[in-house]
């Protein structure tokens, strides 16, 4: 199984964003794209199935994406898998950046997202 | 948190510092009245010592002379007596003038016996005929006694001794008696002289003198006894007379000062000064003494204190009131001084926090403005790459121009608000300037060229390879001068020169573009300017975030032109050393 054929986790409680960020991963190249509303349903998930990468909105009811990426990395401990995590936010200050990479994140998107700024991102990870 | 904590903190210094002044001032103020004062009643005492010792070295010479006219007649009596004998006749040498009645009560002869062999009871002295008797035995031993008793010390011609003043012939009265010793040929012992006077007559040479409302005059004797005294304190319109004819039981004539400090001191000095408290009436005074050429009497001047302080008892109080008042002035301005920091404290403090809040509020907003905004221009891109009519292409291109520039004025007033509230701080690092440089130059090369710009580089000499600055700022204010130059100007060329200056590295932007008019070259860097008013694009916000920027860096931003002839902004940025 090859990176490319594992699906893309996005976690994100906006319809419209949801629905744009698919498109916009569709446009990549990224057919398999699996859409969670909120955090906790996606470690569910994450718990049996596997994925790419993980795009996570970070100000989200029931679980920030900062608490999603904190269990996942404690649950990597034991694995010593290292999913890679990009942060989806629309808090576009300097200090919002420190704050992903400080919770575990690996990337960050500012929205508003740009096709450019996708590619860039996922590039290292693909 | 911190907030509360900064707030707190510049709420108490600005004020201690004007606390402390006024209290450094009220201390000051006080040290130099009090000092003054001090030196101002060490002056007044200092004159009334050196008044006292003038008039005491005065009042010596007119006691001796005084003396010298009790002792003449007394001399004269002697040798009338010694060459009439009995035939003496006393009456006629007072009618003629020789023995002053004003001077003398009594003029007598004795034997060795203290027998009176001549006497006369002057005109002057109806009271003493009362009893001329008992004063004339009393007068008569004591003389006597006195005149024979330093047996070693009598001479050839003698001295005129002056004897304690003694109760007079009526009551209350004094007389101070003189004596001159009689010799015989041999120069044995043969009698004396006696002159008994009033001790008035040295209490009125003393009234002359002007001493103030405490000043006294005494003559006082090497044993201690006071011979004649003027007090003014006392005094009436005739005052001296009713002090010796009183012979109350304060009468200071006849008293014994022998115990007192002054007379100590006196027993070793011929004259001094000093300050006591008089035994006799209690006033506080200054003493000056001087002893007599040729007798053991002292003239003793004392001058009251308080009357000396009088005058300087007027200034004290004065000088005190203007340091009462002048420090109230001093507590009211100081009180009406940190009232104004305080209130001046409290509205710095709601403006601060405004701005924090309004920070606070543009944050909250971009925020949520983002959300929209990522639909806006997400599907505005994908729609742009979906549709093959041109038209529509470019209707979507529209809307994908729009929501970048709402996104870059939802940014440029977040930033713009933040560096107002001061929530913007720079990193300091070493850059690599030339590359700095092109990468200014690169990002707006494709737009330069699109509008037939010709954009360029021009680096001088001197420069440093690397420069101490803050990278994405001095990135993001370059951007926002070409943006700007790069937008006015229709056609021509845009340069982006830099060079070193003594002030720092100069970094300008030149354009050929419409210009700017004199009167705008302030006005065009606060916020929301714009030259074109009716024009859609600009954010009017790029100059006022360059100007904040270049500030926030310690740099200074302008601008130079020549309306129609292109404008040139630069900033210059002072040279940091390696942190």
């Amino acid at each position: 199984m090859t990176i490319n054929s594992m699906p893309i986790v996005v976690v994100e409680d906006n319809e419209m964003s949801q629905h744009l960020i698919a498109f916009q991963l569709k446009r990549i190249g990224f057919d398999q794209v699996i859409l969670f509303a909120n955090g906790v349903d996606a470690i569910e998930w994450l718990a049996d199935n596997e994925c790419a990468l993980l795009l996570t909105d970070c100000q989200m009811p029931k679980m920030s994406g900062f608490e999603v990426t904190r269990h996942i990395r404690e649950r990597e401990k034991s694995t010593g898998a290292h999913l890679a995590i990009i942060a989806i936010t629309a808090s576009a200050m300097e200090q919002d950046r420190a704050l992903c990479l400080e919770a575990g994140m690996d990337g960050y998107l500012a929205k508003p997202i740009q096709m450019a700024a996708i590619r860039a991102a996922l590039a290292p990870w693909l | 948190m911190t907030m509360q904590f900064r707030l707190k903190s510049c709420h108490f210094s600005p004020i201690l510092l004007p606390c402390i002044f006024a209290v450094a001032l009220i201390a000051g103020l006080w040290s130099v009245a009090l000092y003054q004062m001090g030196a101002a009643r060490e002056n007044y005492l200092t004159g009334a010592t050196r008044d006292a010792e003038n008039f005491a070295t005065s009042l010596t010479v007119r006691t001796e002379r005084a003396i010298d006219v009790i002792d003449q007649t007394v001399d004269l009596m002697k040798f009338a007596y010694d060459e009439q004998g009995a035939g003496l006749n006393i009456k006629a040498l007072i009618s003629g003038g020789v023995i002053s009645a004003d001077i003398f009560n009594r003029v007598s002869v004795l034997d060795r016996d203290a027998n009176v062999l001549l006497s006369s009871t002057l005109a002057g002295a109806a009271k003493v005929a009362a009893s001329p008797l008992v004063f004339s035995a009393v007068a008569s031993n004591a003389a006597l006694f006195a005149a024979r008793a330093p047996a070693g010390t009598l001479k050839e011609r003698g001295k005129l001794s002056i004897h304690k003043p003694l109760a007079g012939p009526d009551a209350g009265t004094r007389v101070i008696q003189m004596t001159r010793r009689r010799n015989r040929p041999d120069g044995s012992f043969n009698g004396a002289i006696v002159a008994a006077i009033d001790p008035l007559y040295f209490s009125r040479i003393y009234d002359s003198v002007d001493l103030g409302r405490q000043g006294t005059i005494s003559l006082v004797g090497n044993d201690g006894i006071i011979r004649a005294r003027r007090s003014s304190a006392n005094d009436s319109a005739n005052g001296s007379a009713n002090d010796s004819a009183n012979g109350s039981a304060n009468d200071p004539i006849g008293r014994d000062e022998k115990g007192t400090p002054m007379f100590k001191s006196m027993a070793q000095y011929q004259h001094g000064a000093m300050r006591a408290v008089s035994t006799i009436d209690g006033i506080d005074r200054i003493w000056a003494y001087r002893k007599l050429e040729d007798q053991a009497l002292y003239v003793v001047v004392g001058v009251g204190v308080d009357d000396r302080l009088k005058p300087f008892i007027v200034m004290q109080r004065q000088l005190l009131a203007l340091a009462v008042f002048s420090s109230l002035l001093i507590l009211v301005f100081t009180g009406l001084l940190i009232m104004l920091i305080r209130r001046l404290g409290r509205a710095r403090e709601l403006a601060m926090a405004e701005s924090h809040n309004k920070t606070v509020l543009l944050s909250n907003m971009s925020h949520e403005l983002r959300t929209p905004l990522n639909g806006i221009l997400g599907y505005a891109e994908l729609l742009k790459e979906e549709l093959f009519d041109a038209e529509k292409r470019s209707f979507a291109q529209y809307i994908h121009d729009s929501g970048t520039h709402l996104l870059s004025l939802v940014n440029s007033l977040l930033q713009i608000s933040k560096i107002e509230a001061g929530e913007v701080s720079v990193q300091w690092k070493g850059e690599n300037l030339s590359e700095l440089l092109s990468q200014a130059i690169n990002t707006h090369a494709s737009n330069a060229r699109a509008k037939g710009l010709v954009l360029s580089l021009a680096m001088g000499r001197d420069l440093p390879p690397e420069l101490i600055c803050d990278r994405m700022r001095l990135l993001q204010v370059l951007n926002n001068l070409l943006h700007n130059a790069i937008k006015f100007t229709a056609s021509g060329k845009v340069e982006l020169a830099v060079s070193a200056k003594a002030q720092g590295i100069r970094f300008s932007v030149a354009d050929t573009g419409a210009g700017v008019a004199p009167e705008l070259r302030e006005a065009i860097f606060n916020s929301f300017f714009q030259v074109e008013r009716h024009s859609m694009q600009g954010t009017g916000l790029g100059l006022a975030i360059a100007k904040q920027l270049v500030e926030l860096m310690g740099g200074s931003i302008g601008v130079e032109s020549t309306p129609g002839h292109g404008a040139t902004f630069f900033f210059i940025l002072p040279l940091k050393v390696a942190p």
